[in-house]
């Protein structure tokens, strides 16, 4: 359904005039270095990684809120890139994303029965009667009353704004839905509730998911497939049930290890700067325990190790 | 109608400031009608207050109260005529340079900046003083001069709302510039509007209450500067006619206070957030 | 990250920017007495010109370029201008500059010590109300400074003088000196002389800190080692104290600089009632007169006192921004 190759996104940080003169060249930011995955109709691709390692980028990209540098995505066979005014409106009715943090995503001065009004009206969705109808049977199916049709977002618990945002890009019943970090910020117990409403919804509508988040536990209970990515790029992929086990790339064992807390980076962000070499050799070389000369080399693709799953390690066969 | 309610709920201090402003307005309308002699009729001078004159009499016999009723008019006129120039220009820099970023917006916040540092009372006078005395020359005057702050604030506003979630969660469901300009950027950007005119009003009130002190408003029209004015120059302060200077200035620190108090009210209403900090 | 400017660079840029305001002011001057309705030449030399002697008349005329071409008159402008003579004034007779420059120390006299006052009153005015707050004290604070705030300032100062120069004969009813006075008894007349129009500006300065000053001890208060700091006693208040002051610095630094014009313009009507012979009187007799190279340097001088201010204003900023960090 959806095939990503070979994507790039790099971002410039321009300096000031005085400092370019200084010698200071502009920073580029590689958010996304080099991405290859497909995702199949009906699974659910778990994409995990620390804070900054690109996620949030790739999703917009993926999805055309930020254009590549390099790189394609296809969706549905279709050059997501190339499409014309026309098509990309039909891509934004069956690709849709959720945001992380519902706080700055939705806008305070609306009340949820406008929010879940505009994607309707946007997409010219049905008279009145029937955006109303649709509305409600939309709250119903994320489990908010409808008294809440009246409330603005300040007005709702976490969870609620959350479940609200899912209902804002489910309305216009898309096919494949990019959740970013669904379950940031909410406690364990709204945050399961959300899970396996997603999961339910999923059945119900026939949808496919890329899960994007940094907490294990919640990736691997609800995927399908798990894609690791660090640094802009993708270290390996993983079936769901072979993943606890059966995982190979040094950077995934090291996410998975205990004394490891499965939360925020120890890195506040500044993790694209850090690529020593500019960009020669493996991601992770600076950083791995069982690093060797050729991994300072050159970087190792993503390669098959076995039936579903790759790895990109030069010290994997 | 919630909107009422809420504006009914407010407390004492906002409540003041309207009734204050709604008084002011309506003297100014009802002049004509309430004004118990014509101001510009010649006649004993320098009368102290009685029942016939209720603050007396000026340097050529006109009678100070329905001057001031009528002075209510073109005071509040001015001010309010060039608060909507002033403020409209300012939107229309502002929400350009916000949403258009680029060259547009650097040429456009490098002249605001520009105009910002200057000092506006002298810039007020030279232009002023040669175009000749009227109250539509000081109303064009202000109006002109006055728009970078709104400027300047409308496009920090644009530029916060435009780098939000939820402008590109609207993106993201395929909505197009216009659309977000308009469901989106405007209804966030009407309230800080409201609240800036309001005090842009109080601003160009000033302004024409010291430049028609300075003798740059119309000699004839009656203005409570102009009032100020004459009181000062043709005997009234030294005189200690105190019934002459000091209910004009009043009658301008109250309007303007007035349009502070409601020009607060509104930027609390606008944002909870910022109501429950005001609080503490 | 690295920070991507170093502060020698934000102040070269902030001075670049104030050149250019400059330059844009020069250049204003320069424009509109020629575009502005009526005759160009008396809308340059002023209408007194008009009644002064020929000679000086053509002198004037040359000096200025007033019958060549327009580019060739901008320049000289500009050049005439950066020398420091900026045009004769027919109501002075003399050189504008040397007007301007009796003119401007008195102006100065006032409005340097109202800053630094008005910030001081403000500051103990705002954190006691801040500290008191929602008490009586604090809502009659926050009254007074916003009645102080929407007066004319130049209403007040009638209303002032009139009631404690007429009304009750304590301070002298305007100008500088009462009469010839030498040394100290002269340094004590124009002190004497000071006092009401001094105090005015400085509690119309401070009625628009005090705001400032007050939200931010607030900000401050809610936080917990305050409590803590009450609990264990004065000598932690005294530490608080310090903070607090810390604290309402740098936005009281800003409000300053963005109200510099305001209180400029405040002292300018100010004086007129008080016969202050400051700027304020001069460009009174100069709109009188139509005396434009006069209002034209005005202007100028004033927009260099405001850019000087701005400028102060942003290096002491960025003097106390890293401290605080």
């Amino acid at each position: 359904m959806l095939e990503v190759r070979d994507l790039k996104k790099h971002f410039r940080i321009r300096h000031n005039p005085l400092a370019r003169l200084r010698g200071h060249r502009d920073h580029i930011v590689r958010a996304i270095d080099g991405v290859t995955f497909e995702i199949c109709e009906g699974e659910v691709l778990g994409l995990v990684g620390e804070s900054g390692c690109g996620k949030t980028t790739l999703a917009k990209t993926v999805l055309r809120l930020y254009l590549p540098t390099n790189g394609d995505v296809l969706f549905r066979g279709q050059s997501v890139f190339g499409m014309g005014r026309n098509e990309l409106k039909q891509l934004r009715r069956e690709a849709q994303i959720v945001f992380q943090d519902s706080n700055s995503t939705l806008d305070p001065r609306m009340n949820a029965r406008h929010m879940l009004e505009e994607p309707l009206l946007l997409h010219r969705m049905g008279q009145r009667s029937e955006r109303r109808q649709r509305i409600a049977s939309m709250m119903e199916k994320v489990m908010l009353s409808p008294a809440f049709l009246k409330r603005h977002p300040a007005e709702l618990s976490g969870g609620q704004r959350q479940r609200l945002s899912m209902a804002r890009a489910l309305i216009i019943e898309p096919r494949l839905v990019i959740a970013d970090e669904p379950l940031a910020g909410l406690d364990p117990i709204v945050s399961t509730q959300l899970l396996d409403l997603m999961l339910c919804l999923k059945r119900e509508m026939g949808l496919t998911y890329l899960f994007i988040s940094h907490d294990l536990s919640t990736v691997t209970y609800a995927s399908d497939r798990i894609a690791v990515m660090y640094k802009g790029r993708i270290v390996e992929i993983i079936d769901g049930e072979r993943f606890q086990s059966g995982a190979l790339h040094p950077y995934t064992r090291f996410l998975q290890s205990p004394e490891r807390l499965p939360v925020e980076s120890e890195v506040n962000g500044d993790i694209h700067f850090r690529h020593g070499n500019g960009g020669k050799g493996c991601v992770f070389h600076e950083k791995c325990p069982n690093r060797t000369s050729i991994c300072t080399e050159s970087s190792p693709g993503l390669r098959d190790i076995a039936p579903g799953h790759k790895v990109a390690c030069h010290l994997v066969n | 109608m919630a909107r009422l309610r809420q504006v009914m709920q407010g407390n004492k201090a906002r409540w003041a400031g309207i009734a204050m402003l709604v008084l002011f307005i309506l003297c100014a309308m009802l002049a004509p009608w309430i004004a118990p002699l014509d101001p510009w009729e010649f006649g004993p001078a320098f009368l102290r207050p009685s029942t016939t004159n209720l603050l007396g009499t000026n340097d050529v016999g006109q009678d100070i109260f329905s001057e001031l009723l009528y002075g209510a008019r073109n005071s509040l006129l001015v001010g309010f005529a060039a608060a909507l120039l002033s403020v409209s220009l300012g939107a229309i820099v502002g929400l350009v340079a916000g949403f258009r970023k680029g060259i547009l917006d650097d040429l456009l916040m490098g002249a605001t900046d520009v105009f910002l540092v200057m000092p506006m009372l002298p810039l007020a006078i030279l232009v002023s003083v040669y175009l000749g005395p009227s109250i539509w020359n000081l109303t064009l005057v202000i109006g002109l001069l006055w728009w970078p702050s709104t400027a300047r604030v409308i496009r920090s506003q644009v530029l916060s709302i435009r780098e939000s979630g939820y402008v590109e969660s609207a993106r993201a469901l395929g909505a197009s510039d216009l659309w977000i300009m308009r469901r989106h950027v405007l209804p966030n950007v009407v309230p800080l509007l409201m609240a800036k005119f309001v005090l842009t009003v109080a601003v160009a009130m000033l302004m024409e209450a010291s430049l028609s002190f300075l003798g740059l408003g119309d000699p004839i029209a009656k203005s409570w500067g102009m009032m100020l004015r004459y009181a000062f120059l043709r005997g009234g302060f030294v005189g200690g006619l105190w019934w002459w200077y000091a209910p004009p200035g009043l009658a301008i620190g109250l309007c303007i206070l007035s349009l502070t108090l409601i020009s607060f009210s509104i930027e609390e209403k606008s944002d909870p957030r910022l109501k429950r900090v005001l609080e503490r | 990250m690295e920070r991507h400017q170093h502060p020698a660079a934000a102040v070269a840029s902030k001075a670049v920017r104030y050149l250019i305001v400059l330059f844009v002011i020069i250049s204003l001057n320069f424009l509109l007495p020629r575009l502005m309705p009526g005759d160009p030449v008396m809308n340059v030399l002023g209408e007194e010109a008009y009644y002064g002697s020929p000679e000086v008349l053509e002198e004037l005329k040359a000096e200025w370029g007033l019958d060549g071409p327009l580019y060739v008159q901008y320049f000289r402008y500009l050049g005439n201008y950066l020398k420091g003579d900026w045009g004769h004034s027919f109501l002075c007779m003399r050189p504008v500059s040397e007007a301007i420059g009796l003119h401007l120390r008195w102006t100065l006299a006032l409005v340097l010590p109202a800053i630094i006052l008005g910030a001081l009153l403000a500051a103990i005015a705002g954190a006691l109300a801040a500290w008191y707050r929602k008490s009586k004290l604090d809502i009659g604070f926050s009254a007074t400074f916003l009645s102080f705030y929407s007066m004319p300032h130049y209403w007040l100062a009638m209303v002032l003088l009139f009631v404690f120069g007429f009304l009750l004969g304590w301070f002298p009813l305007g100008k500088v000196t009462s009469g010839d006075t030498t040394g100290l008894a002269y340094v004590v007349d124009v002190g004497w002389h000071m006092v009401l129009p001094l105090g005015l500006l400085t509690v119309s300065k401070a009625a628009y800190d005090f705001l400032v000053v007050r939200n931010s001890v607030i900000s401050i208060y809610g936080e917990d080692y305050v409590l803590m700091a009450q609990a264990k006693g004065l000598s932690q208040m005294a530490v608080l104290f310090k903070h607090a002051v810390r604290n309402a610095l740098a936005p009281l630094v800003t409000v300053t600089a963005i109200q510099f014009g305001a209180i400029l313009s405040g002292t300018l009507m100010i004086e007129i009632v008080f016969s202050w012979p400051g700027m304020g009187t001069m460009i009174y007799e100069a709109i009188g007169a139509r005396d434009y190279p006069v209002l034209q340097g005005a202007f100028f001088i004033i927009a260099v006192c405001m850019l000087v201010a701005n400028f102060i204003a942003d290096m002491v900023y960025v003097w106390l921004d890293p401290r605080t960090r």
